[in-house]
């Protein structure tokens, strides 16, 4: 895979480890600092001065320039002091005079500090090297520039001290500048290049490389080592080799070497250390060559190694790209993985389905629940295995999604492949693109358990409701089969009484009423147990219905008239506007039926009833009060239950079966009303009931009170 | 309505139907109703019913609901259903409260009267000359 390729390519070139060199932050390491510019400086500004010719303070080949420069740039202006201290010494030891050695002290450190200044400002300072045009303006400030500042200086103090005569200005003034600009060119670049990275990377290959190198550099030196001129020309194909090859720092290093061996050449040519004004000419010749190879190998070495890193950068950032579409790729594919996993293992069957109806896709559950595999149901139509009779709700639900409707689910029975169907829940869900109803999903959900329970409950309701409907039966019938004896005895009973048979005597009289009102009595019985046991079987509720309590009350308040008046009783009935509530108007009038005969029945003549209803904090409240003879404390609470009767009542031959009041309850109670009483004894009772009203408690009473007296 | 002092007149002579499958009821009503001056007959159940309806004419049949094999209702039902007898009033004896449904059903059916057994005999003498008057 080319991929592989690049990243191997891109381990090869490796990114470089640098090791930059700059001013030290410990006192130990600054004053050693010093202590070594001090003595380079010292000592290559010596080494230079023995070969002045022209003069002894101007000479041909000198160091220090290149190495100022180079140390203000790395490590700062501060360290000037040392160049100055170091140019005073080294010319104070050469002519003794004070003046000028302090001049010469000044315009060197001038040179530098200038130099140093105008790279950093204009040339990318200590990074000046890293580029092609940054290199060029080098050469120009700190090469060729900087260096006026020191000849003239130099010259200049020299001349007015008397040391130089003024007819050799320009001679050296020349050899000063030259000499000053090749140092600033050769040794410089070497300093600052280094310092920017000391870190030496070596395999065997750069090893055998540069070994190779040099066995050929000294073989042509030895060859042609007789003519300089050869020689030099000769040296063109190893820097052009160097820059290529070893870099900028291997060429640096190179230039530097070079210019030693050119200088050691033309030492040797020439015949060491003669002094005379053509070998100052010949030194000036060889400097600027070696200046032109500095300025070529280190602009050659930049280009080569720009034109590296934009290799390696691009190579980079393509590896970067490919890296990241790979990861972009997986994670896509991650993505794609887990939603096709969701997709093959959710329990639900899943259909993308085009807006025709037809199947694109569907998951393994179909196969699950109802045994159709996935591909031989892609490409149907949904509604092919949609039971017939569910069709159309699957039809109409499709066309609503496709409309862009979001409606809920809906139960529809599925075609097994086996035969039969199987009930799922079925949700479909439009698919937009652009806006626009392209295709549309479904999520079918098995609902077999959830049937089964339902099923299982509405069996169970349809037992409890065969068993209610057995017991009313069972009721009905016992009822039917106690009275019906009770018939006979009762008719002719009464036929007796009556005197249909002839008169009875009045002890016979007696007897046959105490027959036929025993025999009444147990069928009010019956019809009490009777109506309280159907009332708890819940047998009411199917009697409930909308009802106007009102009318209610009212008829059953006209009904009790005739009776009452008998008894010189007045009732009074005082009816409110009352709401239609849910309830069984017959059991209510049986209620009402029951207080009023309750009321006439222990109402003492003249007495007074008092009828009363109307709607009460969400309730209707319907009051019955009599000027009867009242229930003791003890049996207000229990005349409400089963067969329970007033102790103090006097007129127990009246008293019915003890039932009355508990089938009130019962039926209020059904209602989800209340019954209750409150009595004075020999003052009279007043019994309430309430029914509840549906939201009745939202809405307080707020409708006139309109009294209507049925008197 | 009639006026309190207007005496209801006692309808008398007239002929009825009693049909109850207890022999008890059936005894006790045509005695009532005889010693009320009316000419009583009876008929243990429906089929005996509708015999004894095909060969006289009846003023009135008191027929009980609850019967084995065919019921009130199913003999008023076939009495209504007859060209000849259609006319034919008919009340009710019963036992029981009615259901709802039931009532609706008789209701259909409109009887002349409803009476709940046991029968109070003052009440079932001024609605059974109502009836017949």
């Amino acid at each position: 895979m080319g991929l592989e390729k690049s990243q191997k390519a891109i381990n090869g070139l490796g990114e470089e480890k640098t090791l930059q060199l700059g001013f030290p932050g410990t006192m130990a390491a600054r004053i050693a600092l010093v202590a070594i510019l001090f003595s380079v400086y010292f000592f290559a500004g010596k080494f230079g001065l023995s070969f002045a010719t022209i003069h002894p303070s101007a000479s041909p080949i000198w160091m220090p320039t290149g190495i100022a420069i180079a140390a203000l740039m790395v490590f700062g202006y501060r360290v000037w002091p040392v160049f100055f201290a170091g140019a005073f010494l080294f010319n104070f030891t050469t002519t003794g005079d004070i003046p000028t050695s302090v001049a010469i002290g000044v315009g060197n450190t001038l040179e530098g500090l200038i130099a140093a200044f105008w790279v950093n400002r204009y040339a990318n300072g200590r990074f000046a090297f890293n580029h092609p045009y940054d290199i060029f303006k080098f050469v120009v400030l700190a090469g060729i520039l900087a260096p006026i500042f020191s000849a003239t200086i130099g010259v200049t103090s020299l001349v007015l001290a008397g040391l130089a005569p003024m007819s050799n200005f320009a001679a050296i003034w020349f050899t000063w500048w030259v000499g000053n600009a090749t140092g600033a060119l050769v040794v410089a670049p070497f300093i600052v290049i280094w310092c920017n990275n000391l870190h030496i990377r070596l395999d065997f290959k750069k090893i055998f490389e540069v070994v190779m190198f040099l066995s050929a550099l000294i073989i042509t030196v030895f060859i042609v080592s007789s003519d300089t001129q050869a020689l030099k020309f000769l040296t063109i194909p190893f820097v052009i080799w160097s820059a290529f090859r070893f870099g900028q720092r291997g060429t640096a290093l190179f230039v530097l070497l070079l210019s030693w061996i050119i200088l050691f050449v033309t030492i040797s040519s020439l015949g060491a250390y003669a002094v005379s004004a053509p070998q100052n000419h010949t030194f000036l010749i060889a400097q600027i060559f070696i200046a032109l190879i500095s300025v070529i190998g280190l602009t050659v070495s930049c280009v080569v190694s720009e034109n590296h890193k934009t290799t390696k950068m691009l190579l980079k950032s393509e590896e970067n790209l490919q890296l990241k579409v790979l990861e972009e790729v997986s994670k896509v594919k991650k993505t794609r993985e887990r939603f096709q996993a969701l997709f093959e293992n959710a329990p639900d069957i899943i259909t993308m389905c085009s807006s025709d109806g037809r199947i694109n896709s569907i998951n393994p559950a179909i196969e699950k629940i109802a045994g159709w595999t996935p591909e031989e149901m892609e490409g149907k139509n949904f509604t092919e295995i949609v039971q017939p009779d569910d069709v159309l709700v699957v039809e109409n639900y499709f066309a609503g999604v496709l409309k862009g409707n979001m409606l809920p689910p809906t139960e529809i029975r599925l075609l097994r492949k086996s035969g039969g169907f199987v009930w799922v829940e079925h949700i479909r869900r439009p698919i937009l693109e652009k806006g626009e109803v392209s295709s549309a999903f479904s999520i079918n959900r098995d609902i077999t358990e959830r049937k089964k329970a339902q099923e299982l409950v509405e069996k169970k309701f349809e037992i409890e409701k065969q068993h209610e409907a057995q017991k009313m039966e069972f009721l009905t019938m016992t009822s039917h089969e106690l009275k019906t004896p009770l018939t006979p005895v009762l008719i002719q009973g009464e036929l007796l009484l009556d005197g249909s048979f002839g008169r009875l005597s009045k002890p016979q009289k007696k007897i046959v009423e105490i027959i036929v009102r025993n025999v009444k009595r147990f069928n009010d019985l019956i019809n009490d147990i009777f109506d309280i046991t159907m009332i708890h079987s819940a047998g009411i509720k199917k009697e409930m219905e909308e009802t106007d309590i009102s009318k209610v009350i009212r008829e059953n308040v006209e009904n009790m008239k005739l009776l009452a008046r008998k008894k010189n009783i007045a009732i009074t009935a005082k009816i409110w506007a009352l709401p239609r509530v849910i309830a069984a108007p017959n059991r209510i009038a049986q209620v009402m039926a029951n207080l009023l005969d309750n009321a006439v029945k222990f109402t003492p003549e003249k007495g007074k009833i008092l009828v009363e209803a109307r709607k009460e904090n969400g309730s209707i409240v319907v009051k019955v009060a009599d000027t009867g003879i009242g229930i003791g404390e003890k049996d207000r609470e229990m005349i409400f239950y089963h067969f329970y009767q007033a102790r103090s009542s006097p007129l127990t031959k009246n008293a019915g079966t003890g039932l009355g009041l508990a089938i009130c309850r019962s039926i209020v109670e059904m209602h989800g009303g209340k019954i209750w009483v409150e009595s004075k004894e020999g003052k009279g009772s007043t019994f309430y009931f309430s029914l509840p009203v549906p939201g009745g408690k939202e809405k307080p009473n707020t409708e006139k009170t309109q009294g209507i007296d049925l008197k | 309505m009639q006026g309190k002092d207007t005496v209801v007149k006692k309808a008398v002579g007239k002929k009825i139907l009693v049909v109850d499958d207890e022999e008890d009821i059936l005894f006790s009503i045509k005695t009532l109703v005889e010693s009320m001056g009316h000419e009583a007959e009876t008929a243990a159940n429906g089929f005996e019913a509708l015999k004894i309806l095909g060969e006289k004419k009846f003023d009135l049949v008191l027929l009980d609901i609850f019967m084995p094999e065919m019921s009130g209702r199913e003999l008023m039902e076939k009495i209504l259903a007859d060209p000849v007898l259609k006319d034919q009033k008919i009340a009710f004896l019963t036992v029981v409260y009615l259901s709802k449904s039931g009532k609706n059903i008789l209701k259909k059916l409109r009887p002349v009267e409803y009476f709940q057994k046991p029968i109070e005999i003052k009440d079932f003498k001024t609605r059974l000359n109502r009836i017949l008057e």
